[in-house]
């Protein structure tokens, strides 16, 4: 295992450096320059001069990387070259948002899509079954968005109990308010991951049913609960953790289209008017943290997954331990 | 399959308690506080990019803050007239190249520092300044020097007569110059304060109780920005904002159309959509093509399929706020016969082909399908080419490199832009830019009206651009809530008469 963490910590560092200087130069590939978005219309050649200086767009591209890389190893993301205010804090400030909406999200749908999916195998013959495992698959058919857009049609504009948008102006002064803002937002991102962590575990879950361990133990006198729970769950649950990271990550990512939806003010839409300002710092700053999250997710979701099966600590770490 | 029909039935029944509990209840609860401590959320679709007016904040800042948080010398009234704010007076001497501002008595930043001519100058010097990106900074150049006798005075000598020189006043704010970075902060002399901005969110001012004018009429306001106008509809329908400062599609109209519990109020706005030739190239280097281009197009059912019947058409780039306005409507009359007899004088009967570049946004590209059906009808075809804003201004606004691109123009007082032949749309008459250089130096008014009249006449009849219409300016605000501006000038909003309740 301590060679395993050994490489798997240097993978995470590497690709972590890798994926930094792909955003660097992939943002520099795309045509446009960041200082179109500081001129007016009326602009006269100095005052777009002077605006290529200001954001460095008239630097050599290696003095560019080495100004950002610089400010990285002094944990500065630099500040927007539309607001001025440093990215770091702005990115603070968003997370306070897609954060809890991302986690409270996460932690109902992984509870719900267990004891959906536990049902929905256990009872794979009955309606009960064949009707959890239809819906399911309608969820993962339909766009978020569309969700979103018909649970603000009903809960906020014709029952009036949530609002159809917005974070409140103080952000968590007032929790309970904050929760009342998340709640479609969350809502809609519960029914979509729900839907599709259902049928994983679902199908994980009949693997297990289908197993001799579980039939051993229950002809050697265990009930059927009592040896899923001792002898199945546990098997059932490592192909899951694998896909809870990657779902947890791409509800992270996946936060652009529900922030939108709802006006949440968070680093999806951060993301989102940076792109359309040129604001390469911006840029540059919510993909490194997103990157870093979703790196990390993975990272933890592969030590998790060796915790709970031993028999991976064995086989990928080389060494017998 | 039961289980769907059943889910289907309690779906139904959920919505349709949904319309129930809707038509019973009444308007968006106004405040039972009293109405002078109201506090008035507002919906716009332009957050700032930053809160200084010299940094390319766009027009979000100035909807937020001109006149509310800072305020200028002079104040461009919503109805397009100039009046003097931070000047007591103003005094011209007889030539015309000296103004002398007296300041107001008791004026204050919100900080309270006292309001000096030395902050007059240094907020005129932060616009002028090398790598200011102010709009309209070019205008400034006429100013030679400023002097400041006294702490009350502040004394502008031009090089030459400028007769706009005391509107363009009113785009100077006067800013604090101990205020550290203006690009986050706010310091200014206006009936509010900054409260805090929560950025991708809310900006909110308080009302000032110590500003030197009549007190605002509400608390606070609050700007709530969306980036999505049907999110900024729904936020108004279920009350959680009281008005909407610019609709920018009818379909966001819809929903509060024929309501009692909103009021809709169209004013006049001073952004003109505009088919812009580049009239330094052929075909439209010639004034007949564009005629013909401008007749063979039917603006009134352009703006109906857009609009649905709201906006102006216009037949020039003045818009009906400016002084020298007046209707050119009929210069270039919607005339297909006249087009193809135009085409025909400048050697085009057959008709020709060109690439129109247009911004992937909104209402762009729907206008350019409508160009393109109708010029089809008098043998020209338009080649539409898609374009992002970003290749819009590195091809078209740097480069030069188009024949023809559509965009809105949304400032006041920008016909004097065709007297510039190194603008992108590269307009050359020798006889508009002496009409607009005299009109800069006119001793009057109305000799600068007329003078103005007359340039923008040529301009129209040389069909410069093809002006397509003017967008309407509609508010649309909660019935209880009253005293918004109606006019768009500039994409100011005044917001200190708003009342609610």
């Amino acid at each position: 295992m301590g060679s395993y963490l050994l490489r798997r910590s240097a993978f995470l560092v590497l690709s972590f450096v890798g994926a930094m200087l792909l955003i660097f130069f992939l943002l520099r590939v795309l045509p446009g320059d960041p200082a179109n978005a500081l001129t007016s219309i009326d602009a006269t050649p100095e005052q777009v001069e002077a605006a290529r200086a200001q954001v460095g767009s008239n630097l050599p591209l290696h003095e560019q990387l080495g100004h950002w890389l610089g400010g990285l190893l002094r944990l500065d993301l630099g500040n927007s070259f539309i607001s001025g205010s440093p990215v770091s804090e702005t990115i603070g400030q968003r997370l306070l948002v897609t954060i809890p909406l991302t986690l409270i999200s996460f932690t109902i749908a992984v509870l719900l899509a267990s004891l959906l999916g536990y049902f929905a195998a256990v009872r794979a013959n009955t309606r009960l079954g064949t009707f959890i495992s239809g819906i399911a698959q309608v969820g993962v058919a339909v766009p978020v968005f569309w969700i979103g857009i018909l649970l603000v049609w009903v809960f906020a504009l014709e029952l009036r109990i949530f609002p159809s948008g917005g974070f409140p102006r103080r952000d968590w002064a007032d929790p309970g308010e904050a929760l009342r803002a998340l709640f479609l937002p969350s809502l809609t991102i519960v029914i979509v991951m729900t839907a599709s962590l259902t049928r994983y575990v679902r199908s994980a879950v009949l693997d297990v049913l289908d197993s001799d361990y579980l039939r051993n133990a229950q002809a050697l006198g265990s009930g059927f609960g009592r040896a899923f729970l001792r002898h199945g769950a546990r098997n059932a649950a490592v192909p899951v953790i694998s896909i809870l990271g990657v779902e947890l990550a791409s509800t992270l990512l996946g936060a652009v289209v529900v922030e939108s939806v709802f006006t949440l003010p968070g680093l999806g839409s951060m993301l989102t008017l940076g792109i359309e300002q040129h604001d390469y710092p911006t840029i540059q700053g919510v993909l490194l943290v997103t990157t870093f999250f979703v790196l990390v997710i993975g990272f933890l979701a592969d030590i998790v997954q060796r915790l709970v099966d031993p028999r991976l600590r064995v086989s990928l770490s080389g060494a017998h331990a | 399959m039961t289980h769907p029909h059943r889910l289907a039935r309690v779906l139904t029944s959920v919505v349709a308690l949904g319309l129930l509990l809707t038509g019973c209840s009444g308007a968006p609860s106004g405040s039972d506080k009293a109405s002078k401590d109201a506090e008035i959320e507002i919906g716009s679709l332009y957050e700032p990019g930053n809160l200084s007016n010299v940094d390319a904040g766009g027009q979000g800042v100035t909807e937020a803050f001109n006149g509310n948080v800072y305020e200028s010398l002079m104040k461009l009234g919503d109805d397009g007239s100039v009046s003097p704010l931070l000047a007591k007076d103003v005094k011209v001497s007889d030539d015309g190249l000296t103004y002398t501002f007296t300041l107001r008595d008791g004026a204050t930043f919100q900080s309270g520092k006292k309001l000096t001519s030395a902050d007059v100058k240094s907020s005129f010097e932060r616009v002028v300044a090398k790598d200011s990106q102010a709009a309209r900074k070019s205008s400034y150049a006429v100013v030679d020097s400023i002097a400041t006798p006294d702490e009350k005075t502040v004394v502008f000598t031009l090089k030459e007569r400028s007769i706009s020189f005391p509107y363009l006043m009113a785009y100077v704010w006067i800013v604090n110059p101990e205020l550290k970075d203006p690009k986050t902060e706010a310091d200014g002399t206006g009936p509010y304060s900054l409260d805090a901005w929560k950025r991708g969110s809310t900006l909110s001012i308080v009302r000032n109780d110590s500003y030197w004018g009549e007190k605002a009429k509400n608390a606070r306001v609050t700007f709530h920005y969306f980036t999505d106008a049907s999110a900024e509809s729904n936020a108004l329908l279920t009350g959680e904002i009281d008005l909407v400062t610019s609709i920018q599609s009818p379909d966001s109209l819809t929903p509060f159309e024929g309501k009692k519990d909103f009021t809709i109020s169209e004013g006049t706005s001073t952004t003109k959509e505009l088919l812009a030739f580049n009239d330094r190239v052929a075909p439209f280097n010639d004034p007949k093509v564009r005629r013909a281009v401008y007749s063979a197009v039917d603006r009134k059912k352009l703006l109906d399929s857009v609009w649905a019947g709201h906006g102006k058409l216009i037949g020039s780039m003045v818009p009906p706020t400016d002084p020298w306005y007046e209707d050119l409507t009929s210069v270039n009359p919607y005339d297909p016969k006249l087009s193809e007899s135009l085409l025909a004088e400048a050697g085009l009967a057959k008709g020709f082909t060109f690439t129109l570049l247009t911004p992937n946004y909104d209402p762009h590209p729907q206008v350019a399908e409508f160009l393109k059906s109708e010029l089809a009808k008098v043998g020209i075809t338009v080649d539409i080419k898609v374009i992002t804003a970003d290749q819009w201004y590195s091809t078209v606004f740097k480069e030069r490199d188009f024949q023809a691109t559509l965009q809105e123009h949304v400032n006041d007082r920008d016909v004097v832009w065709y007297a510039n032949p190194d603008f992108y749309w590269g307009y050359d008459n020798a006889k508009v830019q002496q009409l607009v250089k005299e009109a800069e130096q006119s001793t009057t008014q109305d000799e600068q009206t007329d003078k103005l009249k007359e340039a923008n006449k040529i301009i129209a009849t040389d069909a410069a651009s093809n002006w397509l219409y003017l967008y309407p300016q509609i508010v649309v605000a909660a019935s209880d809530v009253s005293g918004f501006p109606v006019n768009g000038l500039n994409s100011q909003f005044y917001v200190y008469n708003i009342t609610k309740g």
